[in-house]
């Protein structure tokens, strides 16, 4: 089987970073490094991994559309045990989701692959458009944001993939195809700093590809329009109704400002051993169909 | 008057003799035969980059021989091995007399000298029997827990005792039908023939005893040697070289790990170090280890002896096999295990043959490190380390936090002053240990110690890193700290974190010799009070105090006598001594990376030594490690007796006490 991996490297929220504002670089304030493979590519290339592990003679090749010095996640990909990585680069200066997308699906006309495996959405754009966008452009069956591969082999993948309140969707798709996955789709394995430094030594392939965006059938993207950030929440403050009796304040109090509302059971305070409590607890979510 | 002397080979034909000596070099050969098999095997692992030192081998071996090493530490198995291994000595040296006497032109077995050797030679067989005595009454009568009742060394032990008392038995029978008067020497031999005589046995039949017993003696013998290197007696060679080649470095310092890069280890039992598998091998599954072992006693997956045995068991099955598969270490030794480990190092301490228990346990974690097959804590941990330079994951900008109205003299270019003083991690983020940090300032301050510190410029040593298998992220710790130490010029630092000191003092060198003098605040704080720098006048609450050892200070570092003279100076205290101190400390739970993993087993490790403490009645726990402090605290909380007892620094007991 043939393996596919579309990684992408973003900045390490965990870092205290610092961007410089007249030049809109990121400051390093003394750590190593600032950006390290987005978390849910790294699940993509984990169960990309497992699978050819799985599968004896299988190989998993790993992709980034980015600028040079931006390699972090194929080194990372190195170390974890990818057979193969590549960076992608284009003629003329695009940038944005769907060219990225563009840029991947034209590699991937050149040579098939069995499945495409790409992480759901990123930590920075979240945009979660370069997997779809890559199955329409090579016209590929896609199933997106899966959180378990129950299977794949003979030409089909089964797999969980995540829909609201916790449901989740069994689907199968037959192959070749894309599959996005969730951070919850693989556990990953760490990668030792020993591991990390031996990747970078190696030396990445760089392949160039003349793309003609007009000549694909892409959705438009905002580039250097005007962002607009959501606006900021309202914080409500809670305050208990002064005409209650204070003995139904203080349960408001302590139920964390969830009024009990009346004929409604919607909040209520338990006591007892957690057995009982982990119980009602998982009944009341239950029924409010949390899970 | 008769000659002082025997005829050797008394009633033994020809054909006899040739069984004796065809058996005994067959024995020695098929015994030397299964070695080099076990050999061959050793040398398949890494070299463990040892220095071998000969003349400091020698001496190793000779302190053991004489019982100077390790083994006084429990009176009775010693005593019981000091009998075994010099009553064996002797009779082995008195059967080569006996060989020489008669096989070379050398002729020296009369008069006095005979008189002495018999004597000597029958003392030696009392010893080998009185000591196998004792290892019957432990094993089967006494049953102490530690040792495993196994076939193999119940047959063992029958053998060594059929030897010696069929050998006795041989003595008696000659003695009996020659009765010379100076035979009294041999004061065995000699009962056993006045014995024989009175069962009224005619000469003729203790003739044909004495051949049919000699011929026992001597198959029993042949199987010795044929069995000397099987099972737990392959310890009577094997031991010797473990102990020969016990590693030279410090005590703290953990072995490097040499992985060439190209290598990818798949947990293969050969990318341990030759020595590693010779050590297995000379295991006698005597337990110590395991007894003392803070994992295995509370109930944990970790038994150190089972690793060590899991390897010798490895490489016999490898050398059994012709060409197989490389056996994996991981084959037999779980995760859980290996995981388990505080690496405390009371497994080494313990080891009478010197085996390096826990760099085994350590070098297995490397292995998983390397193969990236860990626990979420332990990822979470390591990937935290390397963002953010301490183990606890706090951003690295709020290293300096803790001293913000504190106004610390901090590091400048051109200043050079005497002492840096070095927080560590835990002294730096963690709020119980930051009162550790606090105290020492204030301590400083009042002895007008020409101190400055680090501030932000400080990150973790590696100690957390290389403890748990990461060690390129250790070198690359032990790299940056080494960089910022020589920019600034700091040659003597003092800190509070036994941690951190022995990984400055052992581990920062590189084989090298030291870039810059380290040492731990009890000996700074020690050295104070007695310079009279700082003096301790006002009573504390607490009348009673009991001192916990950090494993990183004491049993690593050999560091007793400091903290426990800062205990002794504060007024108005007497300090208590817990059942287990000094080398023979309990672990708290938080070394080797269990600070930040999860506990796992029947009871938590500081729950043990916390409990250990309250039964000494003292009402103050002193200690001088900011982990130790957080174990025991933690302890003390989830236990509901944080009101009953206390957890404290030793510099925060100064700072109390101290004449301002």
């Amino acid at each position: 089987m043939k393996l596919a991996v579309c990684v992408k490297e973003v900045l390490d929220s965990r870092l205290p970073l610092q961007v410089v504002a007249q030049t809109g670089e990121v400051a390093h304030l003394g750590s190593e490094r600032v950006a390290l493979i987005n978390p849910s590519d790294r699940a993509a290339l984990e169960v990309s991994l497992i699978l050819r592990d799985q599968n004896p003679g299988s190989r998993v090749e790993v992709f980034s559309a980015c600028a040079a010095g931006e390699e972090d996640a194929l080194y990372f990909a190195v170390a974890r045990g990818a057979d193969s990585v590549e960076r992608l680069v284009q003629n003329g200066h695009l940038a944005g989701p769907p060219y990225t997308a563009l840029l991947l699906a034209n590699r991937f006309a050149n040579e098939k692959f069995d499945l495409i495996c790409c992480g759901d959405e990123t930590l920075d754009n979240s945009s979660a458009m370069v997997g779809p966008l890559i199955a329409e452009l090579l016209d590929y069956p896609q199933v997106t944001g899966v959180t378990k591969v129950r299977e794949c082999s003979r030409g089909k993948l089964l797999a969980e993939r995540s829909l609201d309140r916790g449901h989740r969707e069994l689907v199968e798709m037959e192959l070749p195809g894309v599959a996005t996955f969730k951070i919850e789709a693989a556990e990953p394995r760490y990668v030792s700093v020993r591991r990390l430094e031996q990747a970078r030594r190696r030396e990445i392939a760089v392949r160039q590809l003349d793309i003609e965006p007009s000549k694909s059938r892409l959705p438009g993207w905002p580039g250097s329009e005007k962002k607009v950030p959501p606006r900021a929440r309202v914080k409500k403050k809670f305050t208990p109704d002064a005409n209650l009796p204070p003995a139904e304040r203080v349960k408001m109090i302590m139920a964390g400002g969830m009024a009990p509302q009346q004929s409604s059971q919607s909040s209520a305070i338990l006591e007892g051993d957690p057995d009982y409590l982990s119980e009602q607890l998982f009944r009341f979510l239950r029924h409010h169909e949390f899970v | 008057m008769e000659q002082i002397t025997r005829q050797i080979e008394w009633n033994v034909t020809l054909w006899m003799q040739v069984f004796l000596y065809v058996g005994a070099f067959a024995g020695v050969l098929i015994a030397g035969w299964r070695l080099s098999k076990r050999y061959r095997v050793w040398k398949l692992g890494r070299s463990p980059n040892v220095q071998v030192s000969i003349p400091r081998s020698l001496a190793n071996v000779l302190a053991w021989i004489l019982n100077r090493g390790k083994m006084p530490r429990d009176g009775f198995a010693s005593l019981m091995h000091f009998l075994i291994l010099w009553g064996f000595i002797i009779l082995f040296i008195g059967t080569t007399l006996v060989f020489l006497e008669q096989q070379t032109p050398l002729h020296f077995f009369y008069g006095t000298f005979y008189l002495v050797a018999s004597a000597v030679i029958d003392l030696g067989g009392v010893a080998f029997l009185l000591g196998l005595s004792m290892a019957v009454y432990r094993r089967y009568l006494q049953k102490k827990e530690r040792l495993k009742a196994s076939a193999w060394v119940g047959a063992l032990l029958a053998l060594m005792i059929a030897i010696g008392v069929t050998g006795f038995l041989l003595e008696g029978f000659r003695i009996s039908v020659t009765m010379p008067g100076f035979e009294k020497v041999s004061f065995v031999g000699y009962g056993l023939a006045l014995m024989l005589r009175a069962g009224g046995l005619a000469t003729a039949e203790l003739t044909r005893l004495h051949r049919a017993d000699w011929l026992l003696h001597a198959a029993l013998s042949i199987a010795f040697f044929g069995l000397a290197t099987v099972y737990f007696f392959r310890h009577i060679i094997v031991s010797v070289l473990s102990v020969a080649l016990r590693p030279i470095r410090a005590r703290g310092a953990l072995r490097p790990y040499e992985l060439s890069p190209q290598a990818s280890p798949s947990g293969s039992v050969f990318d341990m170090t030759w020595k590693d598998l010779l050590d297995a091998d000379a295991c006698t599954a005597c337990g110590r280890c395991t007894s003392v072992c803070p994992a295995t006693t509370t109930g944990k997956a970790l038994d150190p002896r089972a690793v060590v045995l899991k390897l010798s068991d490895l490489v016999g099955r490898h050398a059994s096999r012709r060409n197989g598969a490389t056996p994996s270490a991981f084959d037999t030794i779980t995760e859980r295990e290996l995981w388990d480990c505080t690496t405390c190092g009371a497994c080494v301490y313990e080891c009478p043959v010197d085996i390096e228990v826990f760099d085994k346990i350590i070098d297995l974690r490397r292995q998983l490190v390397d193969i990236g097959k860990i626990s979420t804590a332990a990822r979470g941990c390591l990937e935290g380390l390397e963002r953010r330079q301490n183990p606890w994951d706090y951003p690295p900008a709020q290293r300096a936090t803790w001293s913000e109205t504190l106004n610390l003299p901090a590091i400048a270019a051109g200043k050079k002053p005497e002492w840096v003083y070095w927080i560590g991690c835990a002294g730096a983020f963690e709020p119980s240990a930051q009162s550790i940090s606090r105290a020492m300032v204030d301590i400083l301050r009042q002895a007008k110690v020409d101190f400055v510190v680090l501030g932000s410029e400080e990150r973790c040593t590696g100690d957390p890193a290389r403890r748990m298998g990461d060690e390129g992220l250790f070198q690359r710790f032990r790299n940056k700290n080494l960089e910022t130490f020589r920019r600034h010029g700091v040659h003597k630092i003092v800190t509070h974190c036994p941690h951190c000191f022995n990984t400055f003092k052992n581990e920062y060198r590189n084989g090298g010799e030291p870039e810059f003098e380290v040492i731990h605040h009890s000996q700074l704080l020690s050295h104070l009070i007695s310079e009279g720098k700082i003096r301790l006048t006002r009573s504390a609450a607490d009348k009673q105090v009991t001192f916990h050892d950090p494993c990183y200070l004491g049993r690593h570092n050999g560091e007793f006598a400091a903290p426990r003279k800062v205990v002794d100076s504060l007024p108005g205290m007497k300090r208590v001594e817990m059942t287990r101190s000094r080398e023979k400390s309990f672990c708290c739970g938080g070394g080797g990376g269990q600070m930040w993993l999860e506990s796992s087993g029947q009871q938590r490790v500081e729950n043990v030594r916390l409990t250990e403490a309250r039964q000494t009645g003292a009402s103050l726990v002193a200690t001088a490690c900011p982990f130790c402090k957080v174990m025991l605290e933690t302890a003390s909380v989830t236990a509901g007796r944080q009101d009953q007892v206390k957890i404290k620094d030793i510099s925060e007991l100064v700072s109390e006490t101290m004449e301002r």
